[in-house]
């Protein structure tokens, strides 16, 4: 609390005026009892007031004192004894302590209203900003999350294929082929992994040169002299899937480069790669 | 003088009649100058300020010191009275005619007034606007933001005539009780 700053706000000479809101009225009547600065302030200013009063003053016309002093012997003064004694009436006797006390009570709850109003709007405030950038990481962080949700999902699934390419190769039934470069592709190389009781290969194909556009690397099964399609390989893959192989009478692998999606009989010019099996 | 003034007040709360008329022969003729100021109707001040002071002699006990002197009390008091009553005795006039009412309100003549200190109405030395937002928020009970819908001016300039005017009053007042000093001695 500012009291300088409260003084200055111009309420103090307000409420000396009469021209306040009952809140109001209470809140300077408060902090005249917290704050002596701001008490002395409303001294001041009541004292202007009364001084003025007494410089506007006007005479009584003889005998309004004498009708007064009349009919207030008639006239019972509201005393804080009744009040008290009553103990169903309401108590709204000044001076009591108890009053006194209650109305201590009443000042430091106000006070503790304000401040915790304060703070409240303060948190409020706060609170809401944060929701609006809560609001705002939540939009960023569900799409980061589909994005590595996405890219967890990549991940298992390469995992779970390393795994079964790891199981096959290390097998004992599994068998290592080299494939050779033919004549047209002297420096091409690739590899096989051949496990035939479980009819499953692995295909190394890193050593394949880059696929030209529109072209695809596509694998084949010689078996009983007949050419076997196994699918065309993935452009950016450096190992294939496990290759299901169901065939009789396995001779040979090869790779021939096809159009993109492959070809239903290998192109035999395009040849990079062969093993016997 | 303070002293002598709560024993007074004290007295009063245990029902002095004496105390009681000691106060009215204090405060009497301030109180009444302010109630005529605001009604500005000789009869309609008497009644006013007989109903004021048996309203004090009723309500002595409330008086709360911590809020203010026993004087500031009474003129508020009389004050709300009186606003509460021009404001019924302006409502049935506003039928007839708003411009007269307007200007029956008007602060009074000279000749009514009897100043104690030798000086005419000190509100008459503010600057004008100053004396008009005196006399709104004080005489006439506006509240800050009526005046300011009256007079057709912003919020924050009737707050800040307001306290110039105060300050001015308390500057006023200074000079006042020096000359009122050098004069009674």
């Amino acid at each position: 609390m500012d009291i300088k700053e409260y003084i200055e706000s111009g309420i103090i000479e307000s409420y000396v005026l009469g021209a306040v809101s009952d809140q109001e009225r209470r809140e300077v009547e408060c902090m005249s009892k917290i704050y002596p600065e701001i008490e002395a302030e409303l001294r001041l200013n009541q004292a202007s007031i009364e001084s003025y009063v007494k410089s506007i003053q006007v005479d009584v016309p003889t005998g309004i004192k004498d009708q007064l002093m009349d009919q207030i012997k008639s006239i019972p003064q509201d005393s804080k004894l009744t009040i008290v004694k009553n103990e169903n009436a309401e108590v709204k006797d000044d001076n009591s302590s108890s009053i006194v006390f209650m109305r201590r009570v009443a000042a430091a709850a106000v006070i503790l209203v304000l401040v915790t109003g304060g703070v409240l709007i303060t948190q409020y405030n706060s609170n809401q900003n944060l929701k609006a950038k809560y609001a705002e990481l939540e939009i960023n962080s569900n799409s980061q999350k589909a994005e590595l949700s996405d890219e967890l999902k990549g991940l298992t699934a390469t995992l779970d294929e390393m795994v079964l390419r790891e199981q096959i190769i290390s097998s004992k039934q599994t068998k290592e082929y080299q494939m050779d470069g033919t004549a047209n592709q002297p420096d091409a190389r690739a590899k096989v992994y051949w496990n035939a009781s479980e009819k499953n290969l692995l295909l190394s194909s890193m050593g394949l040169p880059a696929p030209e556009e529109g072209k695809q690397y596509q694998l084949w099964a010689i078996a009983g002299g007949v050419p076997v399609d196994l699918g065309v390989l993935d452009k950016k893959r450096v190992f294939s899937k496990p290759i299901s192989v169901d065939v009789n009478n396995l001779q040979a692998f090869a790779i021939t480069l096809e159009k993109d999606g492959g070809s239903e009989t290998p192109n035999l010019e395009e040849l990079y790669v062969i093993v016997n099996v | 003088m303070d002293n002598q003034a709560d024993v007074l007040i004290k007295e009063l709360q245990q029902g002095s009649e004496k105390a009681f008329g000691l106060l009215y022969d204090q405060y009497s003729s301030s109180l009444y100058g302010l109630i005529l100021k605001i009604v500005a109707d000789d009869g309609l001040a008497q009644d006013l300020l007989q109903e004021c002071f048996i309203t004090v002699w009723k309500k002595a006990s409330l008086y709360d010191p911590s809020k203010g002197s026993f004087f500031t009390w009474m003129l508020n008091i009389c004050r709300n009275r009186s606003i509460d009553e021009l404001r019924k005795v302006n409502r049935q006039r506003t039928h007839l005619d708003q411009i007269v009412a307007t200007n029956e309100i008007s602060p009074l003549g000279d000749a009514t007034n009897v100043d104690a200190i030798g000086l005419n109405d000190i509100i008459d030395k503010l600057p004008k606007e100053q004396q008009v937002i005196i006399d709104y928020l004080y005489f006439r009970g506006y509240t800050q933001k009526e005046t300011s819908e009256e007079l057709n001016i912003p919020l924050g300039t009737v707050k800040t005539r307001a306290r110039y005017a105060l300050n001015e009053l308390k500057n006023v007042f200074v000079i006042i009780v020096l000359i009122w000093i050098l004069k009674n001695t």
